[in-house]
């Protein structure tokens, strides 16, 4: 490190002893929060007053909009997209596994936020466990110690990951031009690890999903897939870790009602938030929360909601 | 609201601050900073909990914040021209201890004020974060090239200011 970046970080470090205290954060952060609540609620209260007893009706659905207060997604409602057949592309994690390490569970597939991941879960606490994942960007990499490898005849670095009490082994490398791998893995050594890299074969497997959909918004990608959610987001929005402006679909099991106006979907008791949620009691200990997005109007995010189905994949709270 | 988010911020909200305290380099601006980004999260804290790193995603949430308040209050801000990269003696301004002059730090701290916002933001995230480049890359939007550009452009121009303030205190002496 040059004596500038020297004096730099010495400065930064410094100058963090003249930061504001935290004393009343906590305070202002609530009272802004609820600020912005009502600003919101006044913004759009006038313009936005939907009429009592509002029905809207189509094939296996009910939907019976009672009086809302408005919602801030409602703001741009009807400039969105319009509900059609799903026609969406599937998501799949690019490689098959040619090999199945002593010890590890059944893999679970998921995408998230762009990047794919198969991951062995450990069977007890302190037993093996494995996660692949692929991206189309370098993959955060949060090992220390790295050192070259070579891997299915790339340039590799093998580094490891204290998490807790455990210590990862931490294995990246760049496939292609556009596709960066990463393999986490613990309670196995670096030999397997290297192997099972060496055995992945290039062939997509599908990524299960946990729910089927009546309807989806038109030309809208779906961008995550999870044992429990799925998220859809507009094509010429970047996907982000945040599910910000995307339609999200997550699974729970049945906690306390969020507040919110009283709704039924498709039959069934739910309640919309001012801010968008959507929560729907199930009836079997289990609740979907579906996160509206900005251009998706209420009506449309309750006819939506009631063409959601779960498949027998579907398995709540791990989204 | 029974979700931790309350407890989080009692944790974390001065690690926070004092994280927006070093974007901005004003303690006002750091705390509306940080209340706004928090406030937002608060309404979607069920999300935000999900997250593989939340604190992450709230540093993301700052930085952006950050960015994008600057870039709205831009017409305010002074920026240097770009200066050429030059040979800089250290030695000869804080006489050979570059972490430990008082008046070093205090002067870097002024300078840093007049970098434009990405490259003091890369700074910030490279030198007190110590993200990697790819992951500031990510975390503003854009390419690592970009950042090592903005990271190179920035440490050219605190060298260049340091040096002519050194010579202009020399000759004073002189």
């Amino acid at each position: 490190m040059s004596q500038i970046e020297e004096l730099v970080r010495a400065t930064l470090n410094d100058r963090t002893g003249q930061a504001p205290s935290a004393g009343g954060l906590l305070t202002a952060v609530h009272r802004r929060s609820q600020r912005r609540r009502r600003n919101r609620a006044a913004a759009l209260g006038g313009t936005l007053a939907l009429a009592a007893g509002l029905v809207v009706a189509g094939p296996n659905l009910s939907v019976r909009i009672p009086p809302l207060h408005a919602r801030a997604n409602d703001a741009v409602a009807g400039n969105g997209p319009a509900l059609v057949a799903p026609t969406y592309r599937p998501l799949v994690f690019p490689f098959t596994p040619g090999v199945w390490p002593a010890g590890l569970a059944e893999p679970v597939l998921d995408v998230r936020a762009g990047v794919a991941s198969m991951r062995y879960p450990a069977q007890t606490r302190t037993g093996p466990a494995l996660n692949v994942s692929v991206g189309s960007q370098p993959i955060d990499d949060p090992s220390a110690g790295r050192q070259p490898q070579r891997v299915r005849g790339h340039d590799a670095t093998l580094g490891t990951w204290q998490a807790g009490d455990q210590i990862w082994l931490v294995l990246s490398w760049r496939e292609s031009a556009d596709e960066w791998v990463q393999i986490q893995a613990v309670g196995m050594s670096a030999n397997i690890v290297a192997s099972y890299a060496d055995a992945l074969l290039p062939r997509p497997v599908p990524v299960a999903v946990p729910f089927t959909f009546d309807l989806v918004p038109q030309g809208w990608l779906l961008t995550s897939v999870t044992p429990g959610s799925m998220a859809f987001g507009p094509p010429t929005d970047p996907v982000t870790a945040d599910y910000q402006h995307q339609l999200v679909v997550d699974l729970e099991r049945l906690d306390n009602p969020p507040a919110g106006s009283p709704v039924q979907v498709a039959g069934r008791p739910g309640r919309l938030s001012t801010s968008g949620q959507l929560w729907i009691d199930l009836g079997n200990q289990q609740a979907l929360y579906i996160q509206q997005p900005p251009g998706l109007g209420t009506a449309d995010l309750l006819r939506f909601a009631a063409g959601v189905h779960l498949t027998p994949v579907a398995k709540p709270g791990v989204g | 609201m029974g979700d931790g988010f309350d407890d989080y911020v009692l944790a974390r909200g001065q690690a926070l601050l004092r994280f927006g305290y070093l974007l901005t380099g004003d303690r006002h601006l750091a705390e509306d900073l940080v209340q706004e980004v928090l406030a937002a999260a608060h309404r979607r804290w069920a999300r935000v909990l999900r997250l593989e790193r939340p604190e992450a995603y709230l540093r993301r949430a700052i930085t952006r914040q950050y960015l994008s308040w600057r870039r709205r209050r831009a017409s305010g801000e002074t920026v240097l021209a770009d200066l050429p990269d030059r040979p800089w003696d250290g030695d000869r301004f804080w006489g050979g201890d570059p972490a430990g002059g008082l008046a070093a730090r205090d002067e870097m701290w002024s300078l840093l004020a007049t970098l434009p916002r990405n490259q003091r933001a890369v700074l910030v995230l490279r030198f007190y974060e110590d993200l990697p480049d790819a992951e500031i890359a990510e975390l503003l939007g854009c390419a690592t090239s970009t950042v090592r550009v903005h990271a190179s452009r920035a440490l050219a121009r605190l060298r260049t200011a340091l040096s002519d303030t050194a010579s202009a205190r020399q000759e004073s002496e002189a």
